[in-house]
């Protein structure tokens, strides 16, 4: 179906420890046209590639992986493509560690980790992290929603239609 | 459908009341490259995709920007809470103040309202992934701009967020178009429009 991309993928992988949850330990990855790729970097297609074409390498399989509240700060779940602004300040997030940030890093994981089987559809081991970040997160969630009140409207709270309750998450405290 | 969460995708905290900054701000609100225009392209040039990765690329990234469209309102607001009148009277925001007082209004900072003649739909898979590549771009400079006039750090944390999600996307779209190129005429991928030719 679309050969030539995932082809060049799992021969990527092949050559490229999976190393999820750290940030240590870059493994050079064979492209399989004898020129080696490092992280952040990728593969294209073969040695011939159509003219007239955007080429945007695909980011190998088992890419290494930030942790969730790593990622949450940093914007993205991959190391190889958190590529900062010379003028961005370090990041104070999360100095407050609450429930809500919690929930927010693992939400974020999931997001993160759905668009990369977007085009990844094929890679098993993202696709059970991704499903291990679901049950952890709902778990997480029916904690949040007892303790704070609803996410949903739907969420099942006590105490009548507490979801009108203050704050909405734009107001102050509605991020704390 | 659309489900509303109630919590944003990232915090935001913003301290000091700063209406200049967020007359600068609103332009990732309502501006040119900004998220609104971002989830309506998205959101709209999905119809027309003819691969299930395009659609679910299309999805997932234009309901993510509809997430950020919250954030940058929500800076904006917090931006301009608490307003006294000599914070009304500040260069750059007093124009926008006398038609918004402070509401949140899809503008650009230069004052021009949000106008879907900033995006585009062409309906050919090609065309609207080169335009989703450089509409990340674009935000990303926007966001790069933002940090370059901003020394508020409660803002640019939020800032330097967004700005890492345009460089994921771009990546993923570039991907997308990768995987339909597999799918497509492999001589000549210009052969005909899969979303419209049989």
């Amino acid at each position: 179906m679309y050969a030539e991309s995932t082809r060049a993928m799992r021969e990527n992988a092949m050559s490229m420890p999976a190393e999820a949850e750290s940030t240590s330990g870059a493994a050079p990855a064979n492209n399989g046209n004898g020129a080696v790729c490092q992280n952040g970097h990728g593969c294209l297609p073969g040695p011939c590639a159509n003219l007239a074409f955007p080429f945007i390498a695909m980011q190998p399989e088992n890419a290494r992986r930030y942790g969730q509240k790593e990622a949450l700060r940093e914007g993205t779940l991959f190391p190889g493509l958190n590529l900062p602004f010379h003028r961005e300040l370090t990041s104070r997030f999360p100095a407050v560690n609450t429930a809500l940030s919690e929930l927010m890093a693992l939400d974020f994981a999931i997001d993160e980790l759905g668009l990369y089987l977007t085009t990844h559809r094929d890679d098993e081991d993202a696709l059970a992290l991704f499903r291990s970040y679901i049950q952890l997160a709902r778990e997480g969630r029916e904690k949040y929603v007892a303790a704070y009140g609803p996410l949903l409207q739907t969420d099942d709270t006590q105490g009548g239609f507490t979801w009108l309750d203050d704050p909405w998450p734009w107001e102050r405290g509605g991020n704390d | 459908m659309f489900v509303y969460e109630k919590k944003l995708q990232y915090p935001v905290r913003i301290t000091n009341t700063n209406p200049k900054l967020a007359a600068l701000i609103i332009s990732q609100y309502g501006g040119p490259d900004g998220e609104l225009g971002a989830s309506l392209r998205y959101l709209s040039q999905r119809y027309s995709m003819p691969y299930p990765e395009l659609k679910g690329l299309l999805t997932d990234i234009g309901t993510e920007e509809l997430g950020h469209l919250e954030m940058i309102g929500t800076i904006v607001y917090q931006l301009t809470r608490d307003l006294s009148e000599e914070d009304i009277r500040t260069a750059g925001f007093d124009s926008y103040f006398v038609d918004h007082t402070a509401g949140v209004y899809p503008t650009a900072a230069s004052g021009f309202p949000w106008s879907a003649a900033s995006m585009q739909v062409k309906g050919d898979l090609i065309a609207d992934l080169t335009e989703d590549l450089a509409a990340e771009q674009k935000a990303r400079v926007t966001y790069d701009n933002i940090l370059r006039l901003s020394d508020d750090p409660d803002v640019n944390d939020v800032i330097k967020f967004l700005r890492a999600r345009e460089i994921v996307h771009f990546q993923r779209f570039g991907e997308g178009l990768r995987l339909a190129k597999d799918r497509m005429d492999a001589k000549n991928i210009y052969y005909m429009n899969p979303s419209f030719d049989r």
